[in-house]
């Protein structure tokens, strides 16, 4: 079985790093938008922080949320319009090898665009870690989970590329807006707090923020992590009840 | 011994009754073809078998129930689909072995070389549409199948193509493996098939070889001759245009 997850994991990731577009969207792109805004703003702090290291974490969910979104629910929806997932269920391949491989080359994917960004941020802007890095690799993964569970969830609810572009970028665009990942949440107006506080992204950045800046751990009992793991526990059941191959 | 059999089969779809209680055998080292209209129930009653959609009925394939028994039904039967599209950034050497790790046994290097020689460090992309229906073909047989599913598998081949393809699936019939073609080519059906059902609106309207059924009818009286295995499907399933 380790096998056919390691072949299944190459591929994905043979599949992703030869797309052009992909990789440069998904590694460059991010990169430039960084050294562009942290240039300008420099000389600014928020919340107390220096804006790099303000705005990193928000990045940095920002970055899986759109990893997962695209490169799962996009692919796999792709996947489907071209038959492949019917081809696959043609043969003795399970489900649940492919959706570990997806998860594990999504997880490496994401792992080296945020090491990059990072490595770039310190040698740019002097970007400052402060946190504990098994509290960080701890709210990464978990991060990772829940914004690939919604990924899948994407890849169930749709059947063609274009649809599953459509509904991701929606998920991509509402969730980046009303969300602090750019911008501190205190600005918003109160009734929009309670939306902006049901949704995801804001609790992600708040736990890579908390780890990237005061080196805490978020405790299983907060706000934080009841949201997310109602975001995993739902994606999760809707993805086992509406996928089709 | 029969290889499929299938007892009062029907599939629905919504209010829709594409399969109507259908009952057929095939047998081991049988080329048994599936001929009908667009819409007669061939793909559905393929899918039954291969234990892709729901159905009502028996089937039974290789002692398998498709239903219960789908993962080791799937190790020793081998599926072409209709249309299927590859990884476009893989060769055709990193597809194949992709594969060939689902199986618990695979061959594939004799099949390259059969239908793909030259071919294996191509991506997916540059091929062409015939080279990419002979990898959906070296696909179906990776796992050296007992039986082989076969939907419309002569398409967008060349005539080389094809015919060093029947004579690929004449080996496996030599060689005691059993095909299932659905097709519309007669031709296909005429030179390879031993035995054949014309389905229509769901329904069995003939099953027997291609010669018997050409006896059957060559003298029968209707408003054009009949003379061959087109006749005898227009003669069964009308003139008119289906979806």
């Amino acid at each position: 079985m380790l096998k056919k997850i390691y072949i299944q994991t190459i591929t994905e990731l043979k599949i992703y790093f030869r797309d052009i577009l992909q990789v440069f969207f998904g590694f460059f792109f991010p990169i430039f938008i960084v050294i562009i805004s942290a240039s300008v703003f420099s000389g600014t702090s928020m919340d107390g922080s220096k804006y790099i290291d303000y705005i990193l974490p928000g990045i940095f969910s920002v970055l899986i949320m759109t990893t997962s979104f695209f490169t799962v629910g996009v692919t796999i929806a792709s996947y489907k319009e071209n038959l492949i997932m019917k081809k696959f269920r043609t043969t003795p391949m399970k489900l649940s090898n492919f959706f570990v491989a997806i998860v594990i080359s999504r997880i490496i994917v994401i792992v080296i665009q945020i090491a990059l960004m990072w490595i770039i941020a310190v040698l740019m802007f002097n970007a400052n870690f402060s946190g504990n890095i098994i509290a960080f690799i701890y709210t990464f993964l978990f991060a990772c989970l829940v914004f690939l569970t919604i990924g899948f969830t994407i890849a169930s609810l749709t059947k063609t590329f274009n649809a599953a572009i459509g509904v991701a970028n929606s998920f991509y665009m509402g969730l980046t807006f009303v969300s602090a990942a750019f911008y501190p949440i205190d600005s918003f107006p109160s009734t929009m707090k309670y939306v902006v506080k049901a949704l995801p992204l804001i609790h992600i950045v708040e736990s890579i923020r908390e780890v990237w800046t005061n080196g805490s751990w978020i405790p299983f009992s907060s706000i934080n992590i009841i949201v997310l793991i109602a975001w995993l526990i739902v994606g999760f059941i809707v993805s086992i009840i509406k996928f089709r191959w | 011994m029969d290889i499929v059999e299938i007892d009062s089969l029907v599939v629905k779809y919504k209010d829709f009754i594409a399969v109507d209680k259908i009952k057929l055998d095939i047998k081991q080292g049988e080329i048994f073809g599936f001929l009908g209209p667009n819409g007669a129930g061939k793909t559905s009653t393929l899918e039954s078998i291969e234990g892709l959609i729901e159905y009502e009925g028996t089937i039974k394939v290789l002692g398998y129930d498709p239903k219960k028994d789908r993962l080791k039904l799937q190790e020793q039967i081998g599926i072409l689909l209709q249309g299927t599209n590859y990884f476009k950034q893989l060769s055709v050497d990193e597809i194949v072995k992709l594969f060939a790790s689902f199986y618990k046994n695979s061959n594939y290097d004799e099949l390259i070389n059969i239908f793909l020689p030259d071919k294996k460090n191509v991506h997916f992309k540059k091929l062409s549409s015939g080279q990419k229906q002979r990898l959906a073909i070296i696909l179906t047989f990776i796992n050296n199948p007992k039986l082989s599913i076969l939907d419309e598998p002569s398409t967008g081949l060349d005539i080389q193509s094809k015919r060093m393809f029947w004579d690929f699936l004449k080996s496996q019939r030599e060689n005691k493996k059993t095909i299932i073609i659905a097709t519309h080519n007669m031709d296909e059906v005429e030179k390879l098939c031993d035995r054949f059902v014309i389905l229509d609106r769901g329904k069995i309207l003939e099953i027997d070889s291609p010669k018997n059924l050409i006896n059957k009818y060559k003298n029968k009286k209707t408003e054009y001759e009949i003379r061959n295995l087109e006749d005898i499907f227009v003669y069964l399933t009308g003139r008119g245009l289906r979806d």
